[in-house]
């Protein structure tokens, strides 16, 4: 399961740059305040946070605002997609993604598990 | 005790928490996992882990609490325990406090009641003061409250003495206790060793942690004492949180010690990594566990909790399949 946090088939390029899906690595669905996207690389360069939104649950947010959020859930089943400013990618071009989500189950204080892959992806 | 007698008492089941990777590579939803446990006969009990199968958890809709409830009704299994979650540490920075745990357990406990369970699972971040405090609600709602003790707590843990003197103050039927059969292991389970050999951590690492996994020193300082000897020893720390884990998964509690909470016991997890082709799960000695509930006079359903989906791809029908056989043949033996 930790090897699962990239949704295969869902690199995209965008006006503005890229999106990739994204899955918790967990067996059940968490608050968001209790996850992080530790890291996001393409071609080995890592995205500053500052350029990535997370749509989740038909919103839009900053990776910053996830800390905020107690009550609401990222449900396990359900893909979150990364989307990039900037680093544009042509349309059918191959490039490794990586991707590490971190997760803070709330009922065990200090515990942190952490999700990580890379994939070869192919950009739709 | 003849065998009719420890068959009939004891009754096996599955959580859907064992198919954790079905769900999660969405190979089947919540009804399709719910009629393939009936269609494999690995009921008769089912249990559920609330935020794992409702998206709309800790509260449930109406509608979804009627749609589950036919679709039990249409597979002829009987709901046992509902997972419910202790969320207390939601953000680095702030914990719940005592009431608004009291709160977020209310609203789950609800959910329970309506979607038709009997004995809900809570968790011991919880603390003794909001399980008290719920008593009343599971007695008006006629849903148990099971605290699963799960490596690396034992029933003698200072932790868990506190609910248990609790429960003794409040005399309440509706207060129990759930146990996991991971806190009374003998070995780490031979795929867990596998997994972190495969993902890079070194042969001394795991030696190391095995060793210390096996002694007798209290095991909720193995995970501190250990990484600091990983950083001493030159260990990569993201090596060695990922082996460090097995301080938390599996405990080495004798199974007899069982005894001491056995009349509050209200549902079991039977805890399994790999039941082998002989018929043996290496890592928890079921024999030795099964024979003391047997002694203890359990009546109740143990659901199959296979973990093994933390380090392997599988969808657990399988390794449930041979759990159940290896339970009801120790049952049928004893």
């Amino acid at each position: 399961m930790f090897d699962k946090v990239i949704d295969d088939g869902t690199l995209r390029a965008t006006p503005e740059g890229f999106s990739v899906g994204v899955r918790l690595p967990w067996y059940r669905s968490l608050p968001l305040s209790c996850i992080s996207v530790n890291l996001l690389t393409c071609d080995g360069h890592a995205v500053p946070a500052e350029a990535i939104t997370i749509h989740l649950n038909g919103r839009a947010r900053q990776l910053s605002e996830l800390v905020e959020e107690i009550e609401e859930t990222w449900f396990i089943t359900d893909t979150a997609t990364l989307s990039v400013k900037g680093a544009p990618l042509a349309s059918g071009s191959e490039h490794r993604i990586e991707a590490e989500i971190e997760v803070r189950p709330p009922y065990i204080k200090g515990l942190r598990r952490v999700g990580r892959v890379a994939r070869m992806m192919k950009a739709a | 005790m003849d065998t009719t007698t420890a068959s009939a008492r004891i009754r096996t089941g599955a959580t859907l928490y064992a198919y954790t990777n079905a769900f999660h590579q969405r190979r089947l939803g919540l009804e399709g996992l719910v009629r393939e446990v009936a269609r494999r006969g690995q009921g008769p009990g089912l249990e559920v882990v609330g935020f794992q199968s409702f998206r709309d958890f800790p509260d449930v809709s109406d509608d979804t609490a009627a749609r589950f409830r036919d679709l039990v009704a249409s597979t002829g299994l009987t709901l046992t325990c509902l997972g419910i979650n202790s969320d207390t540490h939601v953000t680095p920075h702030r914990s719940r406090s005592t009431q608004e745990l009291v709160d977020f357990h209310a609203r789950q406990l609800r959910s329970a009641a309506k979607l038709g369970f009997p004995v809900v699972r809570c968790q011991y971040a919880a603390g003794p003061e909001v399980l008290r405090a719920l008593a009343p609600l599971a007695r008006d709602l006629d849903v148990r409250l099971g605290l699963e003790i799960h490596a690396p707590h034992t029933v003698d843990h200072p932790e868990i003495l506190a609910f248990r003197e609790m429960y003794a103050q409040v005399g309440s039927p509706y207060l129990g206790f759930i146990p996991d059969f991971g806190s009374s292991a003998r070995a780490v389970p031979r795929r867990y060793i596998e997994y972190y050999r495969a993902n890079g951590v070194p042969e001394r690492a795991i030696t190391a942690a095995l060793e210390l996994w096996s002694d007798d020193s209290d095991p909720f300082t193995k995970r501190p004492r250990y990484l600091e000897w990983a950083a001493a020893n030159d260990i990569e720390r993201s090596r060695a949180l990922e082996i460090h884990t097995i301080f938390g998964l599996f405990s080495r509690q004798p199974p007899r010690n069982w005894l001491e909470i056995m009349p509050q016991v209200v549902h079991v997890h039977g805890k399994f990594y790999e039941v082998d082709d002989s018929g043996e799960e290496a890592s928890i000695d079921y024999r030795a566990i099964l024979a003391t509930f047997v002694e203890g006079g359990y009546e109740g359903f143990i659901s199959s909790e296979w973990e093994g989906h933390q380090v392997s791809d599988e969808d657990g029908f399988l390794d449930v399949d041979r759990h159940q056989a290896m339970i009801r043949g120790i049952l049928a033996a004893s």
